[in-house]
């Protein structure tokens, strides 16, 4: 387990794509999971109830069913959907946004009804449209909130994005298994790949509570 | 002004409200107490629409605006009648100032710089303009208060509605709000003001309204209120708060 590490000298190069292609797909799940979580959660508020049970369905399905499913899902019909040929690394982002949307719905849902209703009642009766309540008022709170949550699903994402390396996107984890392939090793490339995303978290992990720091010591609210 | 006709409210199987009616004239200050629970909130907030009557209709200005009415006249109505809260609600986000001309420059759409004109001259009214880069959670609880009364007055509402604006401050806070509201009054601004102090009742009041299980039961000036209401009830309750 902790010789013939020699491989790193030839392979390394392949890591450190892999950990590039592991980021951007966190990364660009994420912002798009953002967007579509807060639709999510903003259908899931509608009053119109057809609008409310899709969204509901939705999440359910997201949530009540293996991600891996749903990788393959997309892969094999969002090609027949669009008619277009998609790229694989496409293919995982969508996977892994439709995959986190259902659960940032859930975590701005909450962060909305944390909130005191008097809040948006002071915003109605100042004669503020309902959009704007919603804007202006409401999400800017549940963000700010939420925020330790949404920094706990961004490192979900770097960690759930090895699943999609099943398609051949060509992130951290596939890397390891490059590389085990082609050197007939067993255990080493899997702990170098695990030590990296130990890596990757852990720098996140600090990048996010610093920046949780900083909005509680400029914090307004008591 | 403002006219409830035959507004009946329920929640589920609780009726909250029994057929209320009820008109405030333009200048008119009028006081509504009563127990706990009967239903005094719920009557103010059918008067802004922040709450549907289940039955009946409100109506401001001769208008009907309660029931179904395009979500742009209920918008409309809720800019003309501004509303005070037990808890204050300022928005915790935004500077003292913001607060004040957030809803001026996004609803009555008046530039940044009239917005903060008219905020700060408010703000001079109350004596609080050195407060105006503070955020909510830094001030006291009457202090909140007075910059919720400006925020309501910086939309230029018709009516203003209280509802138990004393209730949740410090006894040492209650009266710099009461001579805020005061003020107002004698400007001729139109109220409506849930609240159990008698002191203001009787000095601004025009006419006091005692609810009860979701009645009006009892309508009278202040003074005949006070000293000789004509039901039981009325009675036992202000004897009550007399006296805690
Ligand atoms: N959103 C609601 N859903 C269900 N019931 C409600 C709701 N709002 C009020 N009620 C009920 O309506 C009744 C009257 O409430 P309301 O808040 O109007 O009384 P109140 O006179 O303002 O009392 P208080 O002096 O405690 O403020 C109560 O029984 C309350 O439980
Ligand atoms: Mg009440």
């Amino acid at each position: 387990m902790f010789e013939n590490y020699s491989f790193l000298a030839r392979y390394w190069s392949l890591f450190v794509k892999g950990v590039e292609t592991t980021i951007e797909l966190a990364v660009i799940s994420i912002v798009f999971g953002l967007i579509l979580g807060i639709i999510l959660a903003l259908m899931k508020r509608a009053k119109n109830w057809v609008i409310a049970i899709l969204a509901k369905m939705y999440i359910g399905f997201i949530r009540d069913t293996p991600l891996l499913v749903q990788i393959y899902i997309v892969y094999i019909g969002l090609p027949i959907v669009t008619g277009m040929d998609i790229p694989d690394f496409m293919t995982g982002v969508v996977a892994l946004t439709f995959y986190s949307a259902a659960y940032i719905a859930e975590i701005i849902r909450s962060g909305i009804e944390s909130l005191p209703t008097g809040q948006s009642e002071a915003a109605l009766s100042l004669g503020m449209s309902k959009r704007k309540v919603m804007t202006d008022i409401i999400l800017p709170q549940a963000f700010k909130n939420i925020l330790p949550a949404l920094g706990n699903q961004f490192i979900g994402n770097v960690k759930d994005s090895s699943l999609v390396s099943v398609l051949g996107i060509a992130d951290l984890m596939f890397a390891a298994q490059t590389v085990r392939g082609s050197t007939a090793l067993g255990l080493q490339p899997m702990i170098v790949a695990a030590l990296l995303y130990l890596v990757i978290t852990w720098l996140l992990n600090i990048i996010l509570s610093h920046i949780e720091r900083r909005l509680k010591s400029s914090d307004r609210v008591a | 002004m403002i006219e409830l006709h035959n507004v009946k409210k329920s929640y589920g199987d609780n009726t909250v409200l029994k057929n209320i009616n009820l008109k405030v004239n333009d200048g008119e200050v009028v006081v509504i107490i009563g127990p706990s629970g009967s239903g005094k909130s719920t009557l103010l907030r059918q008067m802004n629409l922040l709450e549907q009557p289940t039955s009946g209709d409100v109506r401001v200005d001769g208008q009907i605006v309660s029931g179904k009415v395009k979500p742009e006249i209920v918008r409309k109505t809720h800019e003309k009648i501004g509303m005070v809260f037990q808890k204050f609600n300022l928005f915790p986000h935004y500077t003292v100032l913001e607060n004040i001309t957030h809803a001026p420059k996004k609803v009555r759409h008046l530039d940044k710089e009239d917005a903060e004109k008219l905020a700060l001259h408010l703000l001079g009214q109350i004596g609080l303009i050195d407060k105006k880069d503070s955020y909510p959670a830094s001030l006291s609880g009457g202090q909140q208060q007075r910059i919720a009364i400006i925020r309501a007055l910086a939309m230029q509402p018709e009516v203003l509605l209280f509802d138990e604006p004393t209730s949740a401050l410090d006894p040492e806070m209650v009266e710099e709000v009461l001579k805020v509201m005061k003020d107002l009054a004698k400007s001729g601004m139109t109220m409506v003001v849930v609240t159990h102090e008698m002191g203001f009742a009787k000095q601004v009041g025009d006419r006091v309204l005692f609810v009860d299980d979701g009645q009006i039961l009892e309508e009278d000036t202040p003074e005949e209120i006070f000293s000789h209401a004509k039901e039981a009830r009325t009675r036992s309750f202000i004897s009550k708060i007399l006296y805690t």
